[in-house]
Order: structure tokens, then sequence, then C-alpha cells
């Protein structure tokens, strides 16, 4: 088989199978919602109905996985090469960091300086600016979240009143993050000539300053890290015995022996 | 004939390498193996009731729902919530300490190699459609399951902890894995058929969600994982602390970018909280940066690690090493560490040779030699971890399917609808006397009302249970029985309740084993599901066995059927399914 005809045979069993999935999944979801909006009861009879309607195409997708899968093993496509993703604001720190900083002299090189630090000053406070509109989401959502004697006596209204207050402000704070990564995206593609022109006039820095200050070194040091884990295993053990005495383990125990309904959704 | 031979022998080869090709990798091995595990309790598929033994005292380290008839251990973040909404009692340590032991040994490792909902989105994202790929979006979205963490998971159960209610608000609304697990797997079974009868919206809605997560595992890679899990979030933050998983050596990393472009979870560089320690970019890595941690016992020191063990400091890139002083046992030392900070980095050298004209060196010291399996040693461990492995594997399925003790009593008779109500005497928390016997209610309606302390179903509808018994006080007993619970506990939690609850006209108790040898839960047709109503009419017949939530109204239209039971052939009997 050619690899124009593999490229092909993959491309259509690939639309093919996203058509037939959804198709099922739709199917299930329609027949569940179906029997809780017309008012009947859920009966296994009822149920197994409901699913022999829709076995057939359920099947033919059981089938279509196991033979397409076993088709396409035999006829691989070639692997595609790796390649870094692309991240101009990265290539852009990464080329400022690399350039020499002592070329007060040239013209060019100053001004190409300029216009790059001043983009990069003004994505830092687009992104601060961001920064506290997330801020302030989080703390609208934990507000009303932590604000314990707000809530409803009734599970289902509390959920829903939640949901009314945490979906839009995630929303917002989504939409904002996403739009500042945007225009990073797009401010660092535009500046990215100016850095490589920057590092071509000013020549690479004699040494890449790795030195790191003691904040930084202490945290990444061996023996932080060593520290934190000894910490942690002795809270963990002791909070585990402390448990076992204190019957919090025994709670486990009587919740995951017993079926709370509810609890799993048969409700 | 020898042309035959010869094409079938290469077809033969072709399979074989196909076989090779596709064979399992090591991780999905230790994934499945580790679903096995967690899911051993294999009979309860069949008998569709959930195993009660006392490894349910310790959580599983995936997500995997308590309510799995397979399942032999506690979810861990069901019970965080549970822990959570239980606090005004306990402080909930023993939780915090299993997600911190957890975390500490395997942090988000246990995501990519033990979780049984991992496994399963990682075999539907095998299906053969085109595939979203990851981007800085679902970097931004993956933040989403904080939020759902704080809301959800702490949040909700504490508010609901000041109103007496427990509410795991994610195991409610959200979980697919009770859905699939528990609530799919259980209706399979024809034994639980009174269940269909509690399914409503929630389950409707449940199921969806579900549905929904399925089909996004199959064009997404672990849609469930990367932005909804707040379980993964919880072990996300010791993914740098953890003592498994995955780590970049910086002197090897040339930042190429190639294990971020390889992998399909939204990490910004290996290891950091989305990172679900799977492995996959150690093979792309093209200067081998990329190990296990506490790998390095498995690589063998180059000469001269193993000859003088030294780690010399360079200097500069330049200048050699400064010469070494000479001790009077002819080892080589090192330049002080004082000395190092200075210095760019280490790296393994020609140990100086001794001189006698050297100049008196700085203060030094000395550098122990590092762990090293060999290669026969590496054979061995590898044959006694798959040794160790089976059995325990082998032995806990042999030990849940047979040997387990745990498993209800179910070979004593159990009354259903129409029979007569079976004798059993209980000791109470309320009501004037010690003990309630039920041959005792002569000419009255009973109401048996099976509940827990931490069953928010129950809670919920205890209420109108007291409600009811006020109304039809006298012509209605009313006795709770609880099970599975110290004594002092319900009493306190009853004494705690609004009102009151041991002052009502409802009779609590504790439910025991009887003569028969089963509970009174067991005796009339309990299961595993709560809260469950029986209600017995005036002639000591049962009309009623339900199991779920019943309302006010409902209740109250039973209660007046049994206290007119028309003639046999005009009684309605009520069953639930």
């Amino acid at each position: 088989m050619t690899p124009e005809v593999r490229r092909r045979l993959h491309f259509w069993y690939g639309i093919f199978m996203s058509v037939l999935t959804a198709v099922v999944a739709i199917l299930f979801i329609s027949q569940a919602a179906d029997i809780y909006y017309s008012g009947h009861e859920f009966t296994r009879e009822l149920v197994a109905e409901r699913c022999a309607a829709i076995a057939a195409p359920f099947w033919i997708w059981i089938a279509a996985i196991i033979i397409g899968g076993a088709v396409l093993s035999i006829y691989p496509l070639e692997k595609k090469k790796l390649k870094r993703l692309p991240d101009a604001r990265g290539d852009v720190n990464r080329l400022t960091r690399l350039t020499a900083a002592d070329k007060s002299e040239d013209s060019e090189f100053f001004e190409l300086a300029n216009q790059v630090h001043s983009e990069n000053k003004r994505t830092r406070i687009i992104w601060y600016a961001c920064l506290l509109i997330c801020a302030v989401c989080a703390g609208i959502i934990l507000g009303f979240a932590f604000n314990f004697e707000a809530y409803p006596s009734d599970p289902n209204e509390a959920v829903l009143r939640l949901v009314a207050v945490v979906m839009p402000c995630c929303a917002a704070a989504f939409i904002i993050c996403c739009g500042v990564t945007i225009y990073d995206a797009v401010s660092a593609k535009k500046i990215l000539p100016k850095a490589k022109r920057m590092l071509a006039l000013g020549g690479r820095a004699p040494k890449e300053n790795s030195n790191q200050n003691t904040a930084q070194r202490v945290l990444s040091s061996p023996l932080t890290l060593l520290v934190a884990r000894v910490v942690v295993f002795a809270l963990a053990v002791a909070f585990i015995i402390w448990g076992v005495l204190n019957g919090s383990m025994y709670d486990v125990f009587a919740k995951a022996i017993k079926i709370c309904t509810e609890c799993i959704g048969l409700g | 004939m020898k042309k035959i031979l010869s094409k079938t022998g290469s077809f033969f080869k072709k399979i074989g390498l196909w076989f090779k090709n596709h064979a399992p990798t090591r991780r999905r091995i230790i994934q499945l193996y580790a679903a096995l595990l967690t899911n051993a309790n294999i009979k309860g598929l069949f008998t569709g009731r959930i195993y009660t033994g006392g490894t349910k005292n310790m959580c599983v380290p995936g997500l995997n729902c308590y309510s799995c008839p397979s399942t032999v251990g506690a979810c861990p973040l069901g019970a965080l919530q549970n822990a959570l909404a239980s606090s005004d009692t306990r402080t909930p340590v023993f939780m915090l300490g299993i997600l911190a032991l957890f975390g500490l040994m395997f942090a988000r490792t246990i995501c990519g190699f033990l979780c049984p909902t991992g496994l399963l989105q990682d075999l539907l994202y095998k299906i053969h459609t085109p595939k979203l790929k990851k981007s800085k979006v679902t970097r931004i979205l993956s933040y989403f399951k904080y939020v759902l963490l704080v809301v959800l998971v702490i949040a909700v159960p504490l508010a609901f902890m000041f109103q007496d209610t427990p509410l795991p608000a994610f195991c409610k609304y959200i979980c697919p894995s009770g859905t699939l697990g528990g609530a799919v797997l259980l209706l399979l079974n024809p034994a639980n058929e009174n269940v269909f009868g509690m399914l409503g919206g929630l389950f409707t809605w449940k199921f969806c969600l579900l549905a929904l997560i399925l089909l996004a595992s199959v064009f997404m890679y672990r849609p469930f994982c990367r932005f909804i899990c707040p379980l993964g979030a919880i072990y996300g933050f010791f993914n740098k602390i953890a003592l498994l998983g995955v780590k970049v050596e910086k002197d090897k990393c040339v930042d190429c970018g190639l294990c971020v472009a390889h992998c399909k979870m939204d990490i910004k560089h290996v290891g950091d909280h989305e990172c679900i320690n799977c492995g996959e970019c150690i093979s792309v890595c093209p200067t081998k940066a990329i190990v296990w941690k506490g790998s390095s016992i498995f690589v063998k020191p180059n000469d001269l690690e193993s000859e003088n063990t030294v780690k010399v400091p360079l200097t500069n890139f330049v200048q050699p090493a400064p010469a070494a002083a000479a001790t009077e046992s002819g080892t080589v030392v090192t330049p002080d560490m004082a000395d190092m900070q200075a210095i760019e980095g280490t790296a393994v050298c020609e140990a100086p040779s001794l001189s006698s004209s050297a100049s008196a060196a700085a203060v030094m010291r000395k550098v122990p030699r590092r762990i090293y399996i060999n290669e026969k040693g590496q054979k061995i461990l590898k044959i006694v971890a798959v040794c160790l492995a089976s059995l325990l594997l082998v032995g806990a399925i042999i030990y849940y399917n047979f040997f387990d003790v745990s498993a209800p009593n179910t070979f004593g008779v159990v009354a259903e609808v129409g029979d007569e109500l079976p004798d059993f005497t209980v000791e109470t928390y309320s009501g004037e006397a010690e003990q309630f016997t039920a041959s005792e209610i002569q000419g009255k309606v009973l109401v048996i009302n099976f509940w827990y302390t931490t069953c928010t179903p129950c809670l919920e509808e205890l209420p109108e249970f007291i409600e009811a018994a006020a109304n039809y006080r006298d012509s209605a007993t009313f006795v709770a029985i609880h099970d599975v619970q110290i004594t002092e506990d319900v009493t306190a939690f009853l004494a705690g309740r609004e009102g009151n609850w041991l002052t009502n006209d409802i009779i609590f108790a504790q439910d025991s084993m009887q003569d028969n040898g089963m509970t009174v839960f067991e005796t009339l047709g309990g299961t595993d599901y709560f809260p469950r109503t029986v209600i017995v009419d005036i002639n000591g017949t049962i009309t009623v066995c339900q199991d779920g939530k019943m309302d006010y109204e409902t209740l109250e239209g039973h209660i007046l059927d049994a206290l007119n039971p028309a003639d046999e052939e005009q009684t309605d009997i009520t069953q639930n399914n």
C-alpha cells in the first residue's frame, strides 16, 4: 500500500469513527434524557428496551474499533518528526538573555533594545492586570463558596446557586487569560525579529549569568528537598496514627461499606 | 512446496513482529495490574454486592468509587469529602495523612500508572479519530480542576457540615467513577432490580456527564484528568517532592523542547504539577536528560567514579583543577565546599597526579562512592519484583473471592412484601423502653427506616418521617434503625440535631444480629442501599419495601394504605420495583 493510500485510509477511517462515536454517545444521552423528561419511571424493562433500540449502532461502533484498529496497525502511518512547540515569547526571552548588553554605542542596537524593552514592559503590565482580574474572580468565588451562612438547605439549590456565581467568574477569567495569551503571542512574534537583530548586532554575552540568588539556591538545593520530604512524611505518619486513634479511620470504613444512593448519583 | 513453506514462515514472522511491536508497554501492564488489584473482589460483579471487609479502612490511591462492587478499598476523594463533612465531630486527620503519604510517595505517578479512571481514558484515546491537541487554551483550562477542588470538595461539604447534612458534592454531582463503577455496574446486575426505582434527574445528569467525558476521551487525551479531577489537583502539589516520578538532569538538558512537544498533558516543563509522570518523554529526549528519580542506582558509574570515587570541581572551563595535596593514606581529596560556590559546576575529571612540589592546597574533603546495582542484580531485582507482584495479585483475588468472611449472610430467609413481619429486638437510643420488639406492636402500622449518620438522603428524609410520626402518633409506630456506628456517637449525633431527635416521636434504635444469624436490615431484604423503608400494615404484613429517599406525600400515602388494608384480592401491595 503506498503512503498516500495509507494516509487517505487513516484520514477517512478517522472521520468515520469520529462521526460514529459522536452518534453513539448522542444516542445514549438522548435515550436517558428521553426517559427522564417523558415522565416514565426508570425500570429494568424500559431501560433494556431503550438499549435494544440503540444496540445496532453500538455494536457497529465496537466492530469498527476492532477491525479498523487491526487494519490500521498493519498499515501504520509514518511517525511525524517531533518539533519544538512554537513559543515566540520563550524565544524572545532566551534571545534577550543571551545578548550582550554593553553595546550602547551602536544606535541601532540601542533603538532595538528600547523597543524590545518597552514591548516587554507593556506585556508585563497586561499580565499583571490579568492576574489582578483573576484574583478578583477567585476572591468572588471564595467569598461566595465559603459564606456558609448563606447556603440554602436544599443541596441542589445550593449547587445551582454556586454554579450561577462560579461559572461566570471562571468564564471571565478564562476569556481574559486567553485574550492576554493571544496578545502575548502576537506581541512576541512582532519583536522576535528585533531580538534576533539585537543578538546579531550585540553578540553573545560572554557567560550566561546563571548565578541564582540565595532564595532560589536554597529552594532548589537537595537539602531543602530532603527537609521537605522528611517533614511531609513525619506529618503524614503522625496524622495517620492520630486518625486511627481518634476514629476518623473508622469513618472512612463506615462510609465505604454502605451505599449512600444519592452520593453515587442514584437519585 | 518450498515456496509455500517459506511464504508461510515469513507470514508468521510478520505476525510475530506485529505482536512484538504492539505488545502492551510496561506502563500499560502496571495500569492493568493496579486496576485488577484494587478491584480484586470480582465476585461482587456477579452478586451485585459491594465488599464490606477490613481493607475498606484503607484508600486506594486512584479514583475508584467505593460503591463499585469489585473495589476493595475506599476512594480517597470521597473519603476526604466525607471526612470534611464530619469535621465538626472529628478532625479529618486520617484522610489528610493518607493523601500526604500518597502524594509524597507517588504524587501524580498515581495518575499515570495506578488510576483506573486514567486507564479507561487512555484506552478510549487509542480509538483512531482526529485528536484535539493541547494548546495554551487547554493549559488555562487545566486550572479549572482547582476551582472544583476548592468549591465542590472543600467548601460545599464544610458548608453542609454546619447544617448537619453530609454532602460529598463532587461525588454526588460530577464523579464519573461513581456513575460508571458504582451506579451502572450495580444496575447491570439483575439482583439490583429494585435500584431502578431510585433513578431520576440526578442519575440522568450524571449519566449524560459520564457519556460526555467518555466521548471527550476519544478526541482528546485524558480530559477528566486534565480539566476536572480534584484528586489530580491535590497530587500535583506533591510532584516536586515525590519520591517517584520523572526528573530532568539540568546538566544534560539542552532545552530543545521535544519533551514538552511530545507530552500530551498541559505541562510547561517535565515534572511540573500537570505532569503525570508517565515517562513517555524519556524516549524522545535526545540527550537522555530525563530519567526516573532514583534510577541512578542502575546506571553504571564511569571508571573514575568506581576507583577513587572523587568529584573534582572545575574552577573554570580552561584552567585545570588545582593540584591535590597528598595525604598520608594516598587518597585524593577535593576542594572545600566554600570554594565551590563560585564554581560553575562539577564534573568528574582525571585525579590529578600527586606532586611533591605541589603548593599547599585548600581544605579538602572526601566524596563517598555512589550505590550501583549491576546488571545481574537488576535482573534478580526484576524477577523478585514480578514474582512478588504476581503473588500479591493472585493472593488478593483468591482471598477476596474465596476466603472473604465479611460477605453478608445470604443464607437466611429474607422477608419480602406480602410476608408476615419476622420478629426482631433492637436496643433503642430513645423512647421509653431500652429495647424495641416488633411483636409488641399490635393493631398499628409499623414504619421501619434504616439509616446511618453520614448518609445524606437519610438525614434529608428523617425530618419528614419525624413530622409523619407526630401526625400519626396514635395509629403508627415509627422506628429508625441505625447501621454500623458505635453507640455513643449516634446518641450524641441525635442529641445534636435540631430539635433533639432523641425526644421526638420516632424510636431510634441500633441494628444488631438476630437469632436467625442476620441483622434486621438483612432480614428485611436490605442489601447495600440506604435509606431503606419498610412499612408493615395493621395485620403485620409487609406492604412496602423501598430503597432510596421517600418524601412525605409518598410516606403518607403508604401509611394510609397500611391503615386500611383491603381484602386479599384488593390489597394494594407496593414494592419498589
